[in-house]
C-alpha cells in the first residue's frame, strides 16, 4: 500500500484531492492476522447485538402499552359490573341479575387466561378495600366463577412469584381446601414462598395459626418476623397462642420470634421461660430475652440480669441496662448508679445514667445532684441527660 | 513487536468488554430476582412495628445556604419512624448554620459527645425548640473536609445504623425502608447497604420531593445518565451478588456504625473517603474471619444533581480517580491476597486495571497508534479496526444498559427521552469518553503531583427547577 500524503509537505486542497484519488487502498498483509479477524468479528457481533436489544427495547415497550390499554379498558368495563352488584340490594332481581352477569363473564371475558387473571386481580384489590357484606359477595362471585381452579394450579407452578401470588390470593379469599398445601410450604426452601405461606396459615387456620412454627427447623429472618407479627396484628378473629410453648425448640430464630410476640401480646406468664432463657447458648437468644424482661417488666428478672452483665457482650449489655431502666427497684438503681460513676468506659457510663433517668424521679434527683458534683463526666452526662429535647 | 502491541491494546479491550457483559448477565439475574421479590413486600410493615431498627442519617453540608433548608425540609418527611437526622455544618463560610438555625428554631444544649472516632472540634450541637422537629440535630464544627464531618456525625448519632447522605440530594420517601430491609433478612451480618444514584437535573422537584423525572435537558449531565445506568445497574449490581462490591457511593451509603467505629470510621487523608471507608470495613470483617455481606439496593432510592459543565465535572472525576488511587494504594496487601477470596483475586484486580489505569492504557494505545501512522507502518489500519471494536462494543453495552432500565424501573417513559438516550449513547464514546479518559489521566498526574484538594462543587440548586 503506498499513502503519499506523509511523503509530501503541505498539500494544498486541490493536491490532496488528486492525491487521495491516486490512493490504491490494498489491504495490507497485516490485515490477515488473527487480531483483525477477531476485532471484525467482534464488530459485527456488537452491530447485531445492539440492533437486536433496540428491537428488543422498543418491541418490550409498545407491547408494555398494548397490555396496560387493554387491562384499562378490562378494568372499566370489570369495576362498572362488580360495582354494579355490590351496591344493588339483595332481592329476586338481584339473583337474577347476577346470574346473567356470571353468564356475560363467562361468555364474555373469561375465556382467556388474560382476562380472568384481571378479574381476578380486580375482585382481589375490591375484596380488600371493601368489608362486610360487599365482602361475602365478591367471595361468592370468585367462586361461582371457578376462578380459583387457576390459582390452585399456580401453587404447583416452578416460578415462585406465581407460587407466592397463588398463596396470597388463596388466603385471602379463604379457600380452605388448599390449607394443606399451603401448610407444607410453610418450610420451603426458598424463603419468600415460606413467609408467604406461614402469614397465610395465620388467615386460613385461626385456631392454630402458629402451629408452624412447632419443628421448622428453616431460618425466620427478623426481616420474616416483622411480617408475621404484622400480620398476626391485622387478622382478626385470630386464636393467639401462648408463644412460651416454642421456647424450647431447637431454631433460635423460631424462640427469638416467640419472645417478640410474648411482649407484643403482654403474655407475663411467659416469665419464667424468659428468666431461663437470658442464659441461652445464642447471643441473639440472649438479647432478645434480656429485652423482652424489660419490656414485660418482669421484676424477679432483675438479678439475673445484673448477673449477666459482666458476662457479655456489649449489645447485650445495653440491652440490660435499658431493661433495667424499666424494671426499676432497689437492685437495679444500685448497680446502675454504680455504673454511671464507676464505670470505665464512658458509653457505659453514659447508658447506666440513662437507664438511671428513665427509672423515675429517684434517678433524677441522683443526676442532678450529680450535676453539682465534683466528678466532671458525671456532671457532664447528668447536664445531657437532664435537657429535656436530649 | 508491533505484533504484540496490537495484541495487547485488543485483548485489552476485549477483557473490558467481556468483563462488562459477564457482568450484564450476572446483575440481570440480580435485578430480576430483586424486582420480582419486591413485588410481594410490604415495607409499610416497618412502620408499625417497634421490632424495626432505629437509624441515624448523617448529612454533613459546607457552604449550602442556597438550598439547606429546603433539602433538610426533604429530610424530615422521609417516612421512618425510629430515625435522627444529624445535619453536620462542617464549617461553612456561608449563612448555612445561620439559616438552619431561623428556620427550624435551634438552640444550643449540653450534649456529652463519645469520641468514638476522631473528628475536628465541634462548636455546639443544636436542637430544636419546637417539638416538629424533634428528629432535628444539628452540628457545628471546624471544617475539616467531608470525612471529618461524617465522622463527627458518628460521634453525635444515638443509633447502631447510619445512613451517610449528601445533604443535597433527594431520597425517595421509602428509601430507607427499603435500605434497612437487607439489615433484617440476612442471615449474615450486613455490614453496609448502597443505593442507587439517579440524576435529578432537569426532573421536577417540588418542597424538596420528586414529582416527575426527565432525562437532563443539557448534553453533560445526559452523558452522566448513561454513564451512571450502566455503572449502577450493570455494575455494581453485578458485584453486590457476588458479594464483592467495593465501592458504596458517598451520595447515600447505610453502615453497622459499629463496624465503622472498629476501623476507626473515615479516612480524612484521602478525596475518596466512601470506597476507602466500606474496603476498610470489608478488610477487618475478612481479618477477623466473619461472615458478612455488603449489599446493594437497584432501586432508584438518590436523586442528585450532576455537573452540568466540562469544567466542575473534570475536577469531579479527577477527584474520584485520585480516591481510587489512595484506596487501592492503601489496602494494596489486598491484590491477590487469598485471605480476601473474590475481593482480592477479582475485585482489586479489575479495579486497578479497568478504573485506575484504563485512561491511562487508552492514552498509550492512541499515542502508539498516532506513531505507527507518522512514521509510516502500514498497520495504522488496525487503529481503525480496534476503534471499531472498541466503539460498536461500547454503543452495545451503553443499549444494553438502557435496555435493563426499561425492564426494570422504566424512569424515562416518552418516545422522545427514549431516543435521545439512543443518540447519546452513540455519540458518548466520541464527545464524552476522551474527555472522561483525559480527567483519569490528569487525576494520576495531580496524585503523584501530591494535590489533595477536593476541587470546588458549585451547583445550581433544584430550588430553580419548581
Amino acid at each position: 500500500m503506498t499513502f503519499p500524503l506523509l511523503q509530501h509537505k503541505v498539500p494544498d486542497f486541490y493536491d490532496c484531492f488528486r492525491l487521495i484519488r491516486e490512493t490504491r487502498f490494498e489491504l495490507p498483509e497485516s490485515l490477515a492476522q488473527p487480531v483483525v479477524w477477531l476485532s471484525l468479528l467482534i464488530i459485527v457481533v456488537s452491530i447485531l447485538t445492539s440492533v437486536a436489544i433496540l428491537l428488543s427495547l422498543f418491541t418490550y415497550r409498545f407491547r408494555s402499552q398494548y397490555y396496560q390499554q387493554k387491562r384499562s379498558e378490562l378494568e372499566k368495563s370489570y369495576l362498572l359490573l362488580l360495582t354494579g352488584i355490590i351496591f344493588e340490594e339483595e332481592d329476586e332481581m338481584h339473583a337474577q341479575k347476577k346470574k346473567k352477569l356470571i353468564r356475560h363473564f363467562q361468555d364474555e371475558y373469561l375465556y382467556k387466561y388474560f382476562n380472568r387473571l384481571i378479574l381476578r386481580k380486580q375482585l382481589f384489590t375490591l375484596f380488600k378495600n371493601f368489608s362486610g357484606s360487599a365482602h361475602d359477595i365478591l367471595r361468592n362471585l370468585y367462586f361461582e366463577l371457578q376462578l380459583e381452579k387457576d390459582v390452585l394450579k399456580n401453587l404447583n407452578s416452578f416460578f415462585y412469584k406465581r407460587k407466592i401470588q397463588a398463596i396470597r390470593e388463596l388466603s385471602l379469599m379463604q379457600v380452605k381446601e388448599s390449607t394443606p398445601r399451603i401448610r407444607k410450604l410453610t418450610t420451603h426452601k426458598n424463603s419468600l414462598i415460606r413467609n408467604e405461606a406461614q402469614r397465610a396459615m395465620l388467615d386460613l387456620d385461626k385456631e392454630n395459626p402458629f402451629d408452624f412454627l412447632t419443628g421448622n427447623s428453616q431460618y425466620l429472618s427478623d426481616w420474616d418476623q416483622v411480617n408475621l407479627e404484622i400480620t398476626s396484628l391485622k387478622t382478626e378473629e385470630l386464636n393467639i397462642p401462648y408463644f412460651d410453648t416454642w421456647f424450647n425448640e431447637k431454631n433460635p430464630s423460631i424462640v427469638q420470634f416467640c419472645i417478640k410476640m410474648c411482649v407484643r401480646y403482654n403474655q407475663f406468664d411467659a416469665h419464667p421461660g424468659l428468666i431461663r432463657l437470658l442464659h441461652s447458648d445464642n447471643p441473639k437468644v440472649t438479647l432478645e430475652a434480656a429485652k423482652a424482661c424489660g419490656e414485660l417488666m418482669i421484676h424477679e428478672s432483675a438479678k439475673a440480669l445484673i448477673q449477666l452483665y459482666p458476662q457479655t457482650n456489649s449489645d447485650i449489655q445495653k440491652v440490660i441496662l435499658n431493661s433495667l431502666s424499666k424494671i426499676g427497684g432497689a437492685d437495679a438503681v444500685v448497680f446502675l448508679e454504680s455504673l454511671y460513676f464507676n464505670a470505665p468506659d464512658d458509653q457505659e457510663s453514659f447508658s447506666a445514667a440513662l437507664a438511671l433517668k428513665t427509672t423515675g424521679l429517684y434517678g433524677e434527683t441522683l443526676l442532678a445532684k450529680a450535676l453539682k458534683g465534683n466528678q466532671q463526666r458525671s456532671s457532664l452526662i447528668a447536664q445531657h441527660l437532664l435537657d429535656e429535647r436530649l | 513487536m508491533v505484533q504484540y502491541l496490537n495484541t495487547f491494546f485488543l485483548l485489552y479491550g476485549l477483557f473490558i468488554t467481556l468483563s462488562y457483559v459477564v457482568l450484564a448477565f450476572i446483575s440481570a439475574a440480580g435485578l430480576y430476582q430483586y424486582i420480582w421479590a419486591n413485588r410481594f413486600v410490604h415495607y409499610e410493615n416497618l412502620l408499625s412495628t417497634e421490632n424495626a431498627p432505629s437509624l441515624s442519617l448523617i448529612a454533613p453540608a459546607y457552604n449550602e445556604e442556597k438550598t439547606i433548608v429546603e433539602n433538610i425540609r426533604s429530610l424530615l418527611s422521609l417516612h421512618y419512624n425510629n430515625l435522627e437526622i444529624i445535619i453536620v455544618n462542617d464549617g461553612s463560610k456561608d449563612l448555612t448554620f445561620q439559616k438552619v438555625v431561623d428556620a427550624y428554631e435551634m438552640t444550643k444544649v449540653p450534649f456529652y459527645i463519645r469520641e468514638a472516632v476522631h473528628s475536628k472540634p465541634i462548636r455546639g450541637i443544636y436542637k430544636s425548640t419546637n417539638p416538629a422537629y424533634s428528629k432535628l440535630i444539628l452540628v457545628d464544627k471546624v471544617n475539616g473536609g467531608k470525612a471529618d464531618a461524617l465522622n463527627a456525625g458518628i460521634n453525635i448519632s444515638s443509633f447502631d445504623i447510619i445512613t451517610c447522605i449528601d445533604v443535597d440530594c433527594i431520597l425517595e420517601q421509602d428509601g430507607l425502608l427499603k435500605m434497612v430491609k437487607p439489615f433484617l433478612e440476612s442471615r449474615e451480618q450486613v455490614i453496609a447497604v448502597g443505593g442507587v444514584i439517579r440524576i435529578a437535573n432537569s426532573c421536577e422537584i417540588e418542597d424538596g420531593r420528586l414529582i416527575k423525572t426527565h432525562i437532563p435537558e443539557e448534553m453533560v449531565p445526559r452523558f452522566q445518565v448513561i454513564e451512571y445506568l450502566r455503572a449502577f445497574l450493570m455494575g455494581r449490581m453485578g458485584w453486590s451478588r457476588m458479594n464483592a462490591l467495593l465501592l458504596i457511593s458517598g451520595a447515600l451509603g447505610m453502615f453497622d456504625k459499629r463496624i465503622a467505629i472498629a476501623v476507626g470510621g473515615y479516612n480524612h487523608d484521602t478525596v475518596g473517603e466512601d470506597m476507602e471507608l466500606v474496603v476498610r470495613m470489608r478488610r477487618y470483617m475478612a481479618d477477623n474471619k466473619k461472615p458478612y455481606r455488603v449489599v446493594y439496593i437497584p432501586d432508584p432510592l438518590c436523586w442528585t444533581e450532576a455537573p452540568s459543565d466540562y469544567k466542575v465535572l473534570g475536577r469531579q472525576r479527577n477527584r474520584w480517580m485520585r480516591g481510587t488511587m489512595e484506596t487501592l494504594w492503601t489496602h494494596r496487601k489486598m491484590f491477590m491476597n487469598p485471605r480476601y477470596g473474590i475481593l482480592g483475586f477479582l475485585s482489586f484486580p479489575y479495579w486497578m486495571l479497568f478504573e485506575w489505569l484504563a485512561p491511562l492504557i487508552e492514552a498509550v494505545g492512541l499515542l502508539y497508534f498516532l506513531t505507527l501512522i507518522l512514521f509510516g507502518f502500514d498497520q495504522w489500519y488496525l487503529f481503525i479496526i480496534l476503534s471499531g471494536t472498541v466503539y460498536f462494543a461500547s454503543i452495545a453495552i451503553s443499549f444494553l444498559a438502557l435496555l435493563f432500565e426499561e425492564f426494570t424501573y422504566h424512569q424515562y417513559q416518552s418516545k422522545r427521552e427514549t431516543l435521545l438516550l439512543i443518540l447519546t449513547a452513540m455519540i458518548e464514546p466520541f464527545v464524552f469518553h476522551p474527555r472522561s479518559s483525559w480527567w483519569g489521566i490528569k487525576g494520576n498526574i495531580d496524585k503523584i503531583r501530591g494535590q489533595k484538594s477536593w476541587g470546588e462543587m458549585t451547583r445550581a440548586g433544584f430550588a430553580k427547577k419548581k
